[in-house]
């Protein structure tokens, strides 16, 4: 009984919890790179297993190399950018949730991606989600306090 | 049994120390779902670009889990031996153990009804704020979850609480050879972090935790069926049978 209730009471805090912890999150800045890509040949394939835990702007900054680069939502399995770019490029595309990314280098040359995510926050399926735990918990820690002081 | 079980369950102290160790573990499992990752693969594959499938590395989970070893480690097994001495010997501390101990029940009844509650909450402790945190901070992808749950994902959870429960066992068995609340909590603390230093990564619960942040951990070995499996139920068993020897207080 006791216990039940201090359960629901975590359940109750959880959005608070959560965003505590989002919050600290959302406030910096994240990398990842830069990452040495070789081309990929049709025999054998290079990338880079990316995954990030929210939805971000991010801005890929490539080095050296020229041809293409794909970056592919390796969750659902669907294409997501592609540029092509002779030496150097930059560019921005939405990391639209949280999951697995591949960056994909088709061309000829060696070549160093960086990665920097901006603005990271959580999609709104899961604060949805955070919030709803939220309510249930507090409507079943209500419902096993009633009638007590 | 179970009115015991329920009582042990549901002393102030304990609940108290479980909610402190939801809010702890909840922050420590969070924070490392929160952490990006990245690596860089080479595979050899005639697949077309853009239809291949996620190496099993690289899923969320996996992520997750593989830091879990290290909270296990750091924050879990500190809350398992801090709630393991409270369940085993507050009540015999501070001297209220005398009424529950005129009950009609046997002593060793009583440790395993304590040890059994223990392990519950050790158990709910972490599957209840691994999947909560995991399940609700990837709820735009719910629906590819269930590709995530392969075989090496049990595993490794399973490694990481057979260490706990080895942890919950030591202190159950220093809290009936000891005397006190703080040679207890000293001493298996003590013995858990020795694990670390001496013996090569070689000495439970240390060799379940190094075990499990292996990539796909291999169960049937000698090592985790010892030190996760026989020696638990030892020094349970060694638990009870000193718990009916000794006097109460």
């Amino acid at each position: 009984m006791r216990l039940a209730l201090v359960v629901f009471l975590f359940l109750l805090l959880l959005p608070g919890l959560a965003y505590l912890d989002y919050r600290e999150f959302s406030g910096t800045e994240h990398f990842i790179g830069p990452h040495s890509l070789t081309p990929s040949t049709p025999t054998r394939l290079s990338y880079v297993d990316f995954y990030f835990p929210s939805k971000a702007l991010a801005e890929i900054t490539c080095t050296s190399g020229s041809g293409e680069v794909y970056i592919v939502d390796s969750l659902k399995k669907e294409p997501l950018a592609n540029f092509s770019f002779v030496g150097m490029f930059s560019a921005e595309f939405v990391v639209p949730h949280e999951g697995n990314y591949a960056v994909v280098y088709n061309g000829s040359g060696e070549t160093q991606c960086l990665i920097r995510f901006k603005r990271p926050y959580p999609t709104r399926r899961v604060q949805d989600a955070y919030l709803l735990t939220g309510i249930f918990g507090s409507i079943l820690f209500a419902v096993l306090r009633r009638g007590r002081r | 049994m179970r009115a015991l079980i329920s009582w042990e369950l549901n002393r102030p102290l304990v609940v108290m120390t479980f909610f402190a160790g939801l809010v702890m573990g909840f922050i420590s499992v969070h924070s490392a779902y929160l952490i990006p990752y990245s690596k860089v693969h080479v595979i050899s594959s005639t697949t077309p670009i853009g239809s291949f499938s996620f190496s099993p590395e690289g899923n969320a989970f996996w992520h997750v889990l593989k830091s879990l070893p290290r909270a296990g480690f750091s924050v879990y097994s500190f809350l398992v031996i801090l709630l393991g001495t409270l369940i085993f010997r507050h009540d015999r501390d501070t001297g209220y153990a005398l009424t529950l101990y005129t009950l009609p029940h046997r002593k060793s009844k009583i440790f395993l009804a304590k040890l059994v509650s223990l392990l519950l909450l050790t158990v709910l402790m972490l599957y209840l704020l691994l999947f909560l945190s995991v399940f609700l901070s990837s709820a735009t992808v719910a629906g590819y979850v269930p590709l995530m749950l392969d075989g090496a994902f049990f595993k490794t959870l399973l490694l990481i609480t057979l260490a706990l429960v080895y942890v919950a066992t030591l202190t159950a068995f220093l809290s009936t050879v000891l005397a006190g609340m703080f040679p207890t909590l000293i001493g298996s603390y003590l013995i858990v972090h020795l694990s670390t230093a001496i013996g090569g990564g070689k000495l439970p619960p240390f060799s379940l935790f190094i075990r499990a942040t292996e990539l796909n951990p291999a169960l049937s070995n000698s090592s985790v069926v010892l030190h996760g499996v026989l020696l638990p139920l030892i020094l349970a068993l060694l638990g009870a049978i000193v718990s009916e020897r000794r006097d109460v207080l």
